[in-house]
């Protein structure tokens, strides 16, 4: 017998061979879409609540339609699912008129409820939304997310849910008064894992007072899923089938950005609880309003997007298909481009950009964007607490170096947090670079000429651009202030733990803004922000932000806002160093993809030339 | 034959277990956790988030019930890519990662094998001397290098191939190739050397003896008891090969596992780095049982029994 197994053993492996072609072969190729487009990562999610990044954005936006949508210009609010919207004289009530002939993808009609559903979906707690602070502004949403309760406050006790029931079925819901808190809060240890929330809950319900508790440790209470905030009592307010009610905490100018921003699009509430998360986001189940439909998701290849039939704006969408590549590799992404597979790439390899700036001028023009590169300063540690050292790190740099040594795209040198393109604001001015000035600082502070000065760290996350970055920077402090930097690179997660914990000197850091507003970056540091870490707390910043946020007036928010920021860059807990430019790369034959400040390109709005690009291909010899 | 295949069962089982165990203790054991990104939540909204995925739990409840839930097969939702199982993952995944893998494996048993009995048999003639030199350098050169390599001679400078995808059967080349060049080039040394001790071995002469023509004497009687190193390094290097690999996936936009063992270490994905490292192990001891019984059938001499 195994004599007839050996004979057999040649011809094991052309068999692997074809078998395996076979295999993958089967696998077929598709027709490519009319577009497609390298979105650099595979997303995380297609439900709107749940997701906070660009490249998910991208996907979500296409298929999900807020009240309004954004210039694709401009990126200033413009109707989407309400056609149109009115302001209240306090500038705090903000009414939206949906439109009649609004359906979802199974030709079902969408009404204010849809809305309604979808904000509070949003805003609970169980759905782990990472975008909720933008909601904030909008009355007691924050109490609702946060679970906010006091003695007295109106709440709404969630029943256990059935059983077997999906992720997106809630239990039965009471509402009363709340009466009383038995035990404390749970503290959240540093992982952030909290021990059992053994609180008891004494509410009034229709004149009656029960206990409820969230633990099945406790006794002498009703078991139930959660006591929220009465979410009658925030300021979402259904007034009829069409129209929605937002009620302010306080006017927030850029409010109608944030209406506008993709958590804040509505999801269907009958499919979510029919399938349940995250049964409901497969192509085959999932339920949209937007321009495109889901047609099928390949993990880490594609997302194949097809023109939806039940959008109102049908008849001004050009594209049938849109694919959206999953490819993470920039190098490959360029090779895609250049082999005509892709029309947009959303970024490029650095050491190529000069050159595609000079060969490809109309395709790559980088343009100033909303986003600030930065290091946070430890000002809890020695020396770097005192403000002359800070300031006279910030002076000692020549920040066009830095620029040329890493991004090298004509990045914007930075004086200050917010860059310049927010219409009306003047971002404050720091210090440029001054040698002099700098060393005349440190030894004002006890360290003339760096004697005595403590060796400091820079940390970043591994990256070679960072690394080239803090490389210049190290090198500038030692070579102007005779001071010694060591670097430290860390692997992402461990970098942002570190961070977190103050246990660095001083840390790279970017942001990107997501609204139209100053605020969007001088929040990050009023005390009690959880992205300040630096250990930064001052008074006089916490005060004129406050300020800003009551102030109605557009021009003297601005003033306001201008003023925290001048106190920013004088004490600079942050030194700024540039403004990040656009990194995207587009063909010539794509329309309606234009530059703008937050590399943000609505798909609605895109379109392709086919003469053009019949003629860039026979100029390129591409197939 | 019944009884150690038994036992090797459940030594699999064991290891598993081992495995599955220094897994889940070593990740949390690093700072930073699935829900931290650049941008910080706020502490109740990551509570929340928390709560979705049990992670609040204690240490050991969390263990027992992901020990439980693998048991039964089900390897959980990943942390990162939110909307899919970790099943559903490696369901998308493995498969493409595997066909790439059995490619590559017979591109370099193919061009691997040939050579190395070629250059034992005119051993410190040209013949030997050439390909053994190509063969240490093809060893030497990391896939990051070879790969751009090919995409520019290949795609650009001469446009063959297209720059990447999987699919088509003109996709499968280049990745193919590049991933296999260096098994190949090792098949090709532990060929040689196999072959090189058995041709000075006695039954060798003995069939010379017997009046056989010298190919017959390679190819029926030598081949077989050269390959057996060449059978030992195959175990390992399959399950290695067939998992995925970073490089050759990342720069020709294949969507296997690859890189999805990288990024769910980096990322935190608690539960697709659990079901990646379960796999590779679980591939990984099937593997050495082949190859233990494939030892057997070529070489009479070996008791697996014994």
């Amino acid at each position: 017998m195994p004599a007839a197994v050996r004979k057999f053993l040649p011809w094991l492996f052309p068999a692997a061979l074809v078998g395996a072609a076979a295999w993958a072969l089967s696998i077929g190729t598709l027709p490519p879409a009319e577009f497609t487009f390298c979105n650099a990562t595979e997303i995380k999610s297609v439900d709107p609540h749940r997701i906070n990044g660009q490249p998910e954005g991208r996907i979500v936006e296409a298929l999900f339609e807020p009240l309004l949508r954004r210039h694709p210009e401009t990126l200033q609010p413009i109707p989407g699912m309400a056609e149109r919207w009115e302001v209240s004289q306090d500038l705090k009530t903000y009414t939206f008129h949906i439109r009649r002939d609004a359906l979802w993808s199974d030709d079902t009609p969408l009404t204010a409820e849809d809305f309604y559903y979808s904000f509070r979906r949003f805003l609970l707690p169980a759905t782990g939304g990472e975008y909720t602070t933008l909601f904030f502004a909008v009355k007691n949403s924050e109490k609702y997310t946060k679970r906010l309760l006091k003695e007295g406050d109106p709440v709404e006790v969630e029943l256990p849910k059935p059983a077997r029931s999906v992720d997106g079925i809630r239990g039965e819901i009471l509402t009363g008064k709340l009466l009383k808190i038995e035990g404390k809060e749970p503290e959240a240890d540093e992982q952030g894992a909290s021990s059992d929330d053994r609180r008891v809950f004494v509410v009034e319900i229709d004149g009656r007072s029960r206990r409820f508790t969230t633990s099945s440790d406790v006794s002498g209470a009703e078991l139930c899923q959660t006591v929220l905030f009465d979410f009658r009592e925030v300021g979402v307010r259904l007034v009829d089938r069409h129209t929605l009610q937002l009620v302010l905490e306080n006017p927030t100018p850029y409010f109608l950005d944030v209406v506008s921003f993709y958590p804040l699009a509505p999801v269907q509430r009958a499919c979510v609880e029919r399938h349940g998360y995250p049964n409901w986001t497969k192509p085959e189940n999932i339920v949209s309003n937007g321009a495109y439909r889901l047609q099928f998701r390949r993990i880490r290849d594609r997302i194949r997007l097809v023109k939806s039939d039940t959008y109102w704006n049908r008849a001004n969408v050009k594209l049938n298909t849109i694919d959206a590549l999953a490819a993470e590799n920039i190098t490959t992404m360029l090779n895609l481009y250049l082999t005509g597979k892709a029309d947009w790439v959303t970024d490029l390899p650095p050491s190529v950009k000069p050159e595609l700036r000079r060969t490809r001028p109309k395709e790559y023009d980088p343009t100033p964007q909303l986003s600030v590169y930065f290091y946070r300063v430890n000002v809890t540690r020695k020396p770097l607490d005192d403000v002359r050292v800070r300031r006279a790190l910030s002076m000692a740099l020549n920040r066009k170096e830095i620029i040329e040594a890493g991004p090298r795209a004509g990045e914007v040198p930075a004086l200050s947090l917010v860059p310049e393109g927010i219409a009306g604001y003047t971002p404050a001015n720091g210090d440029a670079e001054n040698i002099a000035e700098a060393k005349r600082l440190l030894a004002e502070a006890g360290y003339a000429e760096g004697r005595g000065f403590p060796r400091i760290e820079i940390l970043y996350n591994s990256h070679d651009v960072h690394r080239a970055i803090a490389e210049v920077i190290q090198s500038q402090w030692k070579r102007h202030l005779g001071i010694t930097v060591g670097l430290v690179n860390q692997e992402w997660g461990v970098f942002n733990s570190t961070t977190r914990k103050l246990e660095y000197d001083v840390s790279r850091a970017g942001w990107i803004g997501d609204y139209n507003d100053p605020t969007t970056f001088l929040d990050l540091l009023i005390s009690n922000n959880e992205n300040n870490q630096t250990g930064w707390k001052d008074a006089k910043y916490d005060e004129l932000m406050t300020a800003a946020s009551r102030e109605i007036d557009p021009a003297k928010r601005f003033q306001l806002l201008h003023d925290a920021e001048q106190r920013l860059v004088e004490q600079l807990p942050v030194i700024p160093m540039y403004h990040y430019v656009s990194k995207e790369m587009v063909r010539t034959y794509v329309k309606g993809l234009y530059s703008n400040i937050r590399e943000e390109h609505p798909l609605w709005a895109v379109s392709i030339d086919p003469e053009e690009k019949a003629r860039v291909f026979a100029a390129e010899g591409l197939r | 034959m019944i009884s150690f295949l038994i036992k090797r069962l459940l030594w699999t089982a064991a290891t598993m277990w081992v495995v599955f165990t220094a897994t889940f203790f070593l990740m949390r054991a690093v700072p930073g956790g699935p829900f931290d990104g650049e941008r910080k939540l706020d502490p109740e909204i990551k509570r929340n988030i928390e709560a979705r995925y049990g992670t609040n739990d204690d240490l050991d409840v969390q263990y027992f019930r992901e020990l439980g839930r693998a048991v039964r097969g089900d390897l959980g939702p990943s942390y990162k890519l939110a909307d899919f199982t970790v099943n559903e993952i490696i369901a998308q995944g493995f498969p493409i990662s595997a066909s790439l893998g059995t490619l590559a494996l017979c591109f370099a048993l193919g061009l691997g094998i040939p050579t190395g009995i070629l250059a034992a048999v005119w051993r410190g003639r040209g013949l030997d001397y050439g390909p053994m030199t190509v063969a240490t350098i093809g060893m030497a050169l990391p896939e990051f290098f070879v790969a751009p390599l090919a995409v520019i001679l290949f795609v650009f400078l001469w446009p063959l191939f297209p720059a990447a995808g999987w699919g088509s059967w003109d996709q499968l080349i280049l990745p193919s190739v590049c991933l296999g060049l260096p098994f190949a080039a090792y098949i090709a040394r532990l060929t040689r050397t196999g072959m090189l001790e058995v041709l000075s071995q006695d039954y060798i002469r003995t069939a010379y003896a017997k009046g056989l023509t010298p190919t017959d004497v390679v190819l029926r009687h030598a081949v077989k008891g050269a390959l057996l190193p060449v059978v030992s390094f195959l175990g390992p290097a399959t399950a290695g090969i067939l998992t995925g690999s970073l490089i050759e996936e990342s720069i020709f936009a294949i969507p296997g596992l690859g890189i999805h063992f990288v990024q769910s270490a980096q990322q935190r994905d608690y539960t697709l780095a659990m079901g990646l490292v379960l796999l590779y192990f679980l591939l990984l001891s099937v593997m050495n049982l082949v190859v233990d019984l494939l030892y057997k059938l070529l070489d009479p001499r070996v008791k697996i029994d014994s």
